[in-house]
């Protein structure tokens, strides 16, 4: 389903933000598709790079708190906003 | 898990310190403006160091943000979760260093 504010696919991809989405997809090779929500910051480059650093060094790494824990406070959260994604 | 995703803190099955976190998450995401000093102070007391309830501050806020953003491009339920309560969880995205 397309998504209601632009954003920049896989093939359109081009600089900064097809580093970004190659970067992605190389650390995951189990996955064909970059997460929708990181194209949601697609239109502006600069931003979907430090989004990437700063959310994965924040919440898929055992930091203050474990991982397991904040997958714990990310859920909760996403239910409390009934965000589905 | 299961719990979690209908924002059900007391059915989640936790740990006394780690409800009473979720908890606070619950706060901070329903009404913030009603946080008060208390609130860290009781974190305090069931163990929390300042820098574990400061993550907990940054992490819950993130996904505030992730939700608006992923609700404003309409971005729909990519199963995740669905696979997770099953017991089946999602493919983790790269550890930190490697994206």
């Amino acid at each position: 389903m397309p998504p209601w504010i632009r954003w920049v696919d896989e093939d359109q991809a081009t600089g900064t933000v097809g580093e970004v989405y190659q970067a992605w997809l190389s650390a995951n090779p189990e996955r064909t598709e970059v997460p929708e929500i990181l194209k949601c910051f697609s239109l502006n480059p600069d931003l979907l790079k430090s989004v990437v650093e700063f959310s994965y060094g924040l919440q898929f790494s055992d930091g203050q708190l474990t991982r397991r824990l904040k997958e714990m406070i990310a859920t909760l959260v996403s239910g409390l906003n009934r965000c589905l994604y | 898990m299961e719990a979690l995703c209908r924002g059900n803190v007391a059915e989640a099955g936790l740990e006394l310190a780690e409800r009473k976190l979720l908890e606070f998450v619950v706060r901070l995401t329903r009404e913030s403006y009603r946080i008060t000093a208390a609130d860290a102070e009781e974190l305090r007391t069931v163990g929390w160091q300042d820098p574990q309830i400061a993550e907990a501050v940054y992490v819950t806020a993130m996904f505030a943000w992730f939700n608006r953003v992923a609700d404003a491009f309409g971005l729909q339920d990519p199963g995740y979760l669905t696979d997770a309560t099953r017991g089946k969880t999602p493919p983790p995205p790269a550890e930190k260093g490697q994206s």
